[in-house]
């Protein structure tokens, strides 16, 4: 997000890590107790309005002796893994490589910006036609989703790299291959993750979407099959898996290497958490 | 030889006396290219037609759709959704996030179950939304305002928390109270961030509303793309998905990133980086 740095905040004390892990976990403490709370007898909450964290819970192990629940998060995982290496991958290639050169990039820019804004679950109608109810549309949407913020970050990271910084490599006698090498990609760093990390998080959700209307199986199923059927504990236990990946992913992976890349190449001294 | 570059020599004058024609072909002429390209495709016949239609045949279908199908009336429609779900989700997020960025302690505390808020998502929601409130525009609004909530809720804390405190320090000095602090220092500190936060979570709301239209409404754009699978048009899926990206450009273009640049110049206070 293009929140702009500043050095003028608050200075934030320091203070243990288990502190802050029991201070965060208080209101999950809290919001799981005035669930428990609603759905039992004094709260008088129906079952059919919101089920009792028991009973979540009870069908969560049902569908995991059943191998259903397994099957569904391996099966989008997958998926995920596949559209997002695909995208990434050429995101940040065909970014580099458009970015280079100044004219090139000028030309496709109104064209990132426009798919990028187009990008994700709107393609669904028209991966369901092209590629048919199957894994092949929802990994289609994944790519799609990832590739366009991921190429556009990249683009946008490039162009901010100061271009006395490639002058300079040239006159102290480097070659083309060593301002993209030892310039530009380090310049671009920050903002080819700030792509990855909206990518995933974007990608993730365009993946629950796509399943929902193309596929078979996966949380996206699980959820949806859980309105049609009526099956609240279904879509309940579905929910909290799907953010529990997402964010699992993002402080996992994203929110440590950002974080770091930001310190090592960043232009501004401190990354947003 | 002459003739030619005599006309080139006009449209280049042309074009530097009307910076907004030279905006213009800046930003259309790039899709020239990549149009000729699909009609090649489409000429050399590598999918059937049904599959790929010519680009001719998408401004064809357009009218089509205008004077025989109501698309207005369905782009209106959706228009009203996520604007609606738009200004819930911006009331909604400057709330929160200006109680939260105003207490250290809330802040410290919520951070956690914010996050993982988000990280669920409006999809992991929708089928909840729908169970509680059916299918109706009501749960469309919902699911598009908690989209847009989270980057303004983000941008509302975050922009407060860059103010700097020998600001609101002076107004307390002075003689001023918290109420003062809040509206004449930190909330115009924070209406950049604040509107950069909109603008992006608009972006992202916009997908959504196509989204839950085409999972659960009978009239809208999205329903119009979904409706058209089913009949195999290819051109009117592609109606829908050039209407949807040209709203939004035009949207974000014209109204919010001016609105954005007017409210960094006249409040921002923020250290921009770079």
């Amino acid at each position: 997000m293009a929140i702009p740095a500043t050095s003028l905040s608050r200075p934030v004390p320091r203070q243990p890590a288990w502190q802050t892990t029991a201070i965060r976990a208080v209101p999950f403490a809290v919001a799981l107790a005035a669930w428990w709370l609603a759905t039992s007898p004094w709260g008088g909450l129906p079952r059919y309005v919101l089920p009792s964290p028991g009973a979540v819970l009870d069908n969560a192990l049902e569908l995991y002796a059943k191998g259903t629940l397994v099957s569904a998060i391996l099966s989008s995982i997958g998926r995920m893994l596949l559209g997002f290496a695909f995208g990434s991958v050429l995101g940040v290639g065909l970014g580099i490589l458009v970015g280079t050169n100044r004219a090139v990039a000028a030309f496709f820019m109104p064209l990132a910006r426009f798919f990028q804004a187009v990008a994700g679950v709107i393609w669904i109608p028209l991966a369901v036609l092209w590629f048919g109810l199957s894994w092949k549309s929802v990994t289609f949407i994944i790519f799609n989703t990832v590739f366009f913020l991921v190429f556009y970050n990249t683009l946008m990271g490039v162009q901010t790299v100061p271009r006395t910084l490639a002058n300079s490599i040239l006159t102290l006698g480097g070659s083309r291959w060593d301002v993209i090498w030892e310039a530009l990609i380090p310049g671009a760093l920050p903002g080819i993750l700030v792509g990855l990390r909206v990518g995933v998080g974007y990608g993730w959700r365009s993946l629950i979407a796509a399943e929902i209307i193309a596929s078979g199986q996966g949380l996206g199923v699980l959820i949806w099959e859980g309105q049609r059927l009526f099956r609240i504990p279904d879509i309940i236990l579905g929910l909290f898996l799907i953010g529990l990946i997402s964010l699992t992913m993002d402080k996992l992976v994203f929110a440590p290497l950002q974080a770091r890349t930001i310190e090592r190449w960043g232009t501004s001294a401190r990354a947003p958490q | 030889m002459t003739a030619a570059s005599a006309v080139y020599y006009r449209l280049a004058m042309g074009l530097a006396e009307r910076p907004w024609l030279a905006a213009l072909f800046r930003n259309l002429g790039p899709f020239v290219p990549l149009i000729a390209a699909w009609q090649i495709v489409v000429l050399l016949r590598i999918w059937p037609r049904s599959f790929l239609p010519a680009p001719a045949a998408v401004p064809q279908a357009f009218a089509f759709l205008v004077t025989e199908s109501d698309l207005p009336g369905q782009v209106l429609r959706t228009i009203y959704r996520v604007t609606a779900g738009g200004l819930a989700g911006l009331g909604l997020g400057v709330l929160l996030g200006a109680m939260v960025g105003t207490s250290r302690g809330l802040h410290e505390a919520l951070r956690g179950l914010i996050d993982y808020l988000q990280a669920v998502g409006e999809i992991g929601w929708l089928p909840l939304f729908i169970i509680w409130s059916g299918f109706n525009d009501r749960t469309i609004i919902l699911t598009v305002a908690y989209t847009v909530f989270f980057p303004v809720f983000f941008g509302t804390m975050a922009g407060i928390l860059a103010v700097p405190r020998t600001l609101a320090n002076s107004v307390l000095t002075l003689g001023g109270g918290r109420r003062h602090v809040l509206w004449e220092v930190l909330l115009p500190g924070a209406l950049p961030a604040i509107i950069t936060g909109f603008r992006v979570g608009m972006g992202f709301g916009w997908r959504t509303v196509i989204l839950a239209e085409m999972l659960i409404a009978q009239l809208g754009l999205g329903v119009m793309m979904f409706e058209a699978r089913s009949f195999f048009r290819v051109d009117w899926i592609l109606v829908g998905m050039v209407v949807a990206g040209v709203l939004w450009l035009v949207t974000d273009r014209f109204v919010l990133l001016p609105l954005e640049s007017k409210t960094i110049q006249r409040w921002g206070v923020q250290v921009v980086e770079r």
